[in-house]
């Protein structure tokens, strides 16, 4: 059934249909429509609703929730995200499966709390401190907003670690039909070694007990060995560097999926992620029409990226140009895939508005 | 169960200095939990970064050492997550008072279930002594060489500000009056707090002359006075920090009201 629903909300549903458990939150535009739908959904399903003092507080609250191993969801914009950063890098420590939602706005600071940006790319993979890993996924709209963050309980438990769901204000407030169906993706889970200490450095992934099951377990913020008691001996605390960076870096194939158009066949291609991939799918309509050969490329995991992927789909491509509402954050990941051998170029707005698509063509055409 | 039986004797010895308190403190919560008969599966520790902190490392049973200052909010997923454990929080004066000084009293206001043993050694031990909010004005630290310049807090007054339910101060060198107070918070329904006078004779009592721990120890007990002692005269009292129970009247928990909005959402 079809439902006529915002981002924010269709969001919600999707962790509501991914099966949270708990929620802590803390208002702030663009993303409070996601509190304010768990204030009234959740308490309807026994689950818990938190609104919380601040997102420092809101963050720690779910990721203590989720070392119980509660599905454990929080969601915010800008300002909120950066105070989170302290709470995510715990996670990333910990082995902690939650999931954050980060509608963005523009920034730096205060900036633009009701326009849209994608200024945060490279803090959600780079943002709380020392070498971490993350997973981030990016919805172009209501409907993969809904599927994303549904899905992302599942990635988050499978690979123990936190999924930052990277949403912007337009996705997030943009009313479209919404179907609260399967999400397409098939990111590959398979059965895991089951361990009986809280972390293992064996294993890429395990299954591990969680606080509150008995197995009195040990958790903490600081390089630990298997048991999780604090130790700064150097070869436990290389291999549990090891093990985080890993168990991304190993599945990388399983975890990066992507949209793309006739990147094959084509000598330009257009590339742009979360709202702006419909302009990109547009744009290479338009100039498929001129008899410019052209593909075009989304990707929906932003981290980890499966470089070698990426350079087998762009292997005939000549031109590359990067849209983005930001002043070239993908775009340093799309130049460091490629180094020289191919020209890519980047178009960037950042006056809190999605350009329209004559505006961005004229642009593309001063560059052919 | 014996107190004992809550170690986890594989990660001992504990990093703490000769001296300190903390292990008294450690103890008083032990035989609290041992006297009450609670079972290690039922009990979950939560701390946030300090001396006093690093507690939960030491104990056979599940606990989780987190954030500077976000002991709390930790605490807050964990409790409502599992409401049936006891959600115990170890944080000190710098830890619960200043970094994380407005998680406290939003837990307190909000009376979640939590109980909370705030170790106040007045001083920033783990990072080498520097001034913290519950240091003394005047006071020499390591940040603070011509004294200290701001007055210090009374988390007592604080906590009743918030409206906590259960509020405490004991001392490490009364022990039996440490386990009275220890035992009634955990007993008591909803957000209780304890603050546990706990010396640093590292930092704190050497950099205000003390060369000998032992001294130092004994000072605590010119330092306070009991609630108990009413006759004491206005006097005596001066300069000095009241130890006893000074709040505990239990009203409707977080989880109480919140699970019966749940239910009475159940049957509409």
């Amino acid at each position: 059934m079809k439902e006529f629903l915002q981002g924010n909300i269709a969001a919600s549903y999707g962790a509501i249909d991914g099966g949270i458990d708990f929620f802590a939150g803390y208002p702030i535009t663009p993303s409070s429509e996601i509190l304010e739908t768990f204030s009234r959904e959740l308490p309807k399903l026994g689950k818990v609703f938190l609104q919380m003092e601040d997102e420092l507080s809101s963050i720690c609250a779910v990721v203590g929730s989720s070392l119980t191993g509660k599905r454990a969801l929080t969601a915010t914009s800008g300002p909120g995200f950066s105070l989170m950063q302290e709470g995510i890098g715990y996670a990333t420590m910990a082995e902690a499966p939650c999931v954050i939602i980060n509608v963005m706005r523009g920034g730096p600071s205060t900036g633009l709390p009701t326009n849209v940006s994608q200024g945060d790319y490279m803090q959600s993979k780079w943002g709380t401190h020392g070498d971490h890993p993350i997973i981030i996924f990016s919805p172009k709209n209501p409907q993969e907003f809904y599927w994303l963050t549904r899905v992302s309980f599942d990635v988050a438990f499978y690979y123990r670690n936190p999924v930052i769901i990277l949403s912007d204000e337009s996705v997030a407030h943009m009313r479209t039909e919404v179907e609260r169906t399967t999400p397409p993706y098939n990111f590959n889970f398979r059965e895991k070694e089951k361990i009986d200490l809280p972390f293992s450095f064996e294993y890429d992934l395990t299954t591990n007990p969680f606080i509150g099951e008995g197995k009195k377990i040990k958790i903490t913020g600081l390089f630990h060995d298997e048991t999780g008691f604090p130790t700064n001996e150097q070869n436990k605390v290389e291999m549990k560097m090891n093990h985080l960076i890993n168990k991304i870096e190993n599945n990388k194939g399983n975890l990066f999926i992507y949209e793309s158009e006739d990147l094959e066949n084509a000598d330009i291609a257009f590339v742009g992620f979360g709202i702006i991939g419909g302009l990109v799918k547009e744009l290479k309509r338009i100039f498929d029409a001129k008899g410019i050969k052209s593909g075009f490329f989304r990707p929906i995991t932003l981290n980890p990226l499966d470089e070698n992927k990426i350079i087998d789909l762009f292997k005939n491509i000549k031109k590359i140009f990067i849209i983005e509402l930001n002043k070239g954050q993908l775009y340093f990941d799309i130049k460091r895939i490629f180094s020289c051998d191919k020209e890519i170029n980047f178009i960037g707005y950042t006056r809190g508005e999605i350009p329209t698509i004559t505006e961005v063509y004229k642009k593309i055409e001063e560059f052919l | 169960m014996n107190w004992k039986d809550y170690l986890d004797y594989s990660k001992l010895p504990t990093i703490f200095c000769p001296g300190c308190g903390i292990g008294i403190g450690l103890r008083a919560i032990l035989q609290s939990l041992s006297d009450l008969n609670i079972k290690k599966e039922d009990i979950i520790f939560v701390s946030g970064i300090g001396c006093s902190s690093r507690i939960p490392g030491y104990l056979d049973l599940d606990s989780l050492h987190t954030l500077h200052g976000r002991a709390i909010p930790f605490a807050t997923g964990v409790k409502l997550s599992y409401p049936e454990k006891n959600v115990i929080v170890i944080t000190g004066d710098g830890d619960g008072l200043s970094i994380g000084g407005n998680h406290m009293i939003h837990a307190a206001r909000r009376n979640i279930s939590i109980k909370t043993f705030l170790f106040n050694n007045m001083t920033y031990g783990m990072t080498g002594g520097q001034a913290s909010p519950t240091t003394p004005l005047n006071k020499i630290t390591s940040t603070t060489p011509y004294g200290k310049y701001d007055s210090n807090f009374d988390s007592v007054e604080l906590l009743k500000g918030a409206n906590a339910g259960f509020i405490a101060r004991g001392s490490v060198y009364h022990y039996n009056m440490l386990l009275k107070i220890v035992k009634q918070s955990i007993i008591y329904k909803g957000f209780s707090f304890v603050e546990i006078l706990s010396p640093c004779p590292t930092y704190y009592g050497r950099l205000q002359g003390f060369e000998d721990p032992a001294k130092f120890f004994v000072k605590q007990k010119d330092f306070v006075y009991s609630l108990d002692q009413k006759d004491r005269i206005d006097e005596e009292k001066k300069d000095k920090l009241p130890i006893g129970i000074f709040k505990n009247e239990e009203r409707e928990t977080f989880e109480e009201i919140y699970f019966k909005i749940v239910e009475s959402l159940k049957t509409k």
